[in-house]
């Protein structure tokens, strides 16, 4: 369709609800946040301070211990989750008795609210009845309190993580799988290649850039999780295990401090301001 | 597939199914389990009994006496965010497929870039923001915060869609003297309904399940949504009454069930289609 004047009007027209509350409502919180992160705010009022917020957060236990655990999950958390999304993937993509209905079952911890899994696994892992702490007492005779020691409460948050997300990737690398031409395995099956090199030649080289891209996604989404965090242990034992985003809703609404809350972020901000960046621009080359 | 290998294949897949769906199995039956069996680590139960469930939706259980006030503020919040949401999107992504004008391709970026950043990280700006406009604890703040969230995605499925729509029919309406707004209107619009509805849900469900922006924005007990309403039980109660609260997860779990299964098919192809094209 050729595009004169007036259908430019009406094009700019139809686009301006979406660009201004993008601006009202992303772009001016952003720079309204970096504001205060150089003012001292509580909400009783405010007074500028300059950097001394940045050197508070940066110099603050708490802070030093949610970057090492967002660090930490992201490392452990994101991986595994891919890798095993892309294993199950491959195992629904074969054709088998029921692959349907096991296709559907497993997507369920994604379909069903992720606050409601959450309940049911604090419920698991409740230190006196949970069903979990049970067996454990059962087998070692004594009482692990999984979410009450810092090691074994961070392995549960990733765990609930990896539950909860992989199948939903698992479903974005099944429909990569299932736009792969058939007849690429059916040659190289003729030619007596088994099924890891058929991965190794095939499915991984035709893959490879869906799976990156999704790796970047996933990497900035699982770097703001909250509700994990916040719902299995609060934050604790002791505030160890925070990550960045529930560090910055304790400094603001717990503390007080609203400068130092959004610092945390700034000093996250910027890697996943690049990450997302040079995300859109590969989508956008591709797509 | 050969004898050994299919084994495995189900062996592998039988352990999955348990990890998966063992503690959805575990809420389920925990909600159903009679009082003094709400301890047993048997995974069975022999008098299942639906008191749990009867007692939020009578009313007469105190800790959840706010269910039904919860339901609808929920729903309130969930309805105008759909409404506003496919509003922008519809007219949004309308224009990105088939207006040519400067600035075009960015805005289309920024749409891909509000759907992939974080929001999490945006929620303090964003309370500090609504309470200067003085509209904390009031549902428009959630109501906006849920829009800005789910539209970018909506627009990014969308435009793709409209791209798919043969362009002739609409030159041809053109030709004949429609305006574009009768087009988009009367041509577009009844031909995308599948999408759009598909699209609703995910707008819904994403607002019904949104937490950290209802935690943030709301806080007098009369107006918080189901989402706070369901967590608190297990927060803020000294001896969590488990049944109740297993029961109440349930009941906020159902209705995305139910939604996430009826259009499946649109979630994934709608991923799919732009955000990870192939």
């Amino acid at each position: 369709m050729k595009s004169n004047s007036k259908d430019k009007i009406i094009g700019y027209f139809l686009i301006t609800p979406f660009f201004f509350s993008f601006i009202l409502l992303v772009v001016y919180p952003l720079f309204e946040g970096i504001r205060i992160a150089f003012t001292y705010t509580t909400p009783s009022g405010e007074k500028v301070i300059g950097l001394q917020n940045f050197v508070k957060t940066l110099n603050h236990p708490e802070f030093r211990i949610a970057v090492y655990n967002t660090i930490l999950f992201l490392a452990i958390a994101v991986n595994i989750k891919m890798a095993l999304a892309l294993f199950i993937a491959n195992l629904l993509n074969k054709e088998f008795k029921g692959h349907r209905i096991i296709r559907g079952l497993i997507l369920l911890p994604w379909a069903l609210p992720a606050l409601t899994s959450l309940l049911s696994f604090k419920w698991m892992l409740e230190p006196t009845w949970g069903v979990v702490e049970y067996f454990i007492t059962v087998l070692t005779g004594q009482k692990a309190l999984l979410l009450y020691h810092y090691n074994t409460a961070m392995a549960m948050i990733i765990i609930f993580h990896i539950w909860r997300n992989t199948p939903f990737w698992t479903l974005i690398f099944l429909s990569g799988l299932q736009s792969i031409p058939k007849s690429l395995y059916e040659a190289a099956s003729i030619d007596g290649a088994d099924s890891v090199r058929l991965f190794r030649h095939i499915t991984l080289p035709q893959i490879k850039y869906l799976y990156i891209v999704c790796l970047m996604l996933s990497f900035i989404w699982t770097a703001g999780e909250f509700n994990t965090v916040w719902i299995l242990t609060g934050g604790g034992p002791a505030a160890s295990t925070h990550l960045l985003a529930t560090l910055a809703y304790r400094f603001a609404f717990d503390i007080g401090d609203f400068g130092m809350s959004i610092s945390t972020i700034l000093f996250a901000l910027p890697i996943i301001l690049l990450l997302a960046i040079s995300l859109v621009r590969i989508i956008e080359k591709r797509g | 597939m050969r004898g050994i290998s299919l084994f495995f294949t189900y062996f592998i897949i039988i352990l999955l199914l348990l990890f998966f769906l063992f503690p959805i199995y575990w809420m389920i039956l925990t909600s159903v389990r009679p009082k003094e069996d709400l301890f047993n680590p048997l995974p069975w139960t022999f008098s299942p009994h639906m008191d749990n469930y009867i007692h939020i939706l009578d009313g007469t259980f105190w800790p959840t006496r706010y269910f039904y006030n919860q339901l609808s503020n929920s729903l309130i919040v969930s309805l105008n965010v759909v409404i506003l949401t496919m509003a922008i999107s519809i007219c949004g992504a309308y224009s990105l497929a088939r207006f040519r004008y400067k600035g075009r391709r960015f805005f289309s970026q920024i749409a891909l870039f509000s759907y992939i950043i974080p929001q999490s990280f945006l929620a303090v700006p964003f309370f500090k923001l609504m309470s200067l406009y003085g509209l904390i604890d009031n549902y428009l703040s959630l109501i906006l915060a849920m829009t800005i969230w789910t539209s970018p995605y909506c627009i990014w499925v969308l435009r793709e869609h409209f791209y798919s729509i043969p362009i002739d029919i609409e030159d041809a309406a053109l030709i004949d003297g429609a305006s574009r707004i009768t087009i988009l209107t009367k041509i577009v619009l009844p031909i995308s309904a599948p999408v759009i509805v598909a699209l609703s849900t995910y707008a819904f469900i994403m607002s019904w399940n949104e937490y950290l922006y209802a935690l943030v924005l709301l806080n007098s007990s009369s107006k918080l949504t189901l989402s706070i309403g369901i967590t608190s039980l297990v927060t803020s109660i000294d001896v969590v009454p488990w049944g109740s609260a297993m029961a109440q997860a349930v009941l906020f779990g159902i209705p995305p069930l139910i939604f996430y299964y009826t259009f499946e098919r649109y979630m994934v192809k709608g991923l799919m289609a732009g955000a990870v094209k192939r």
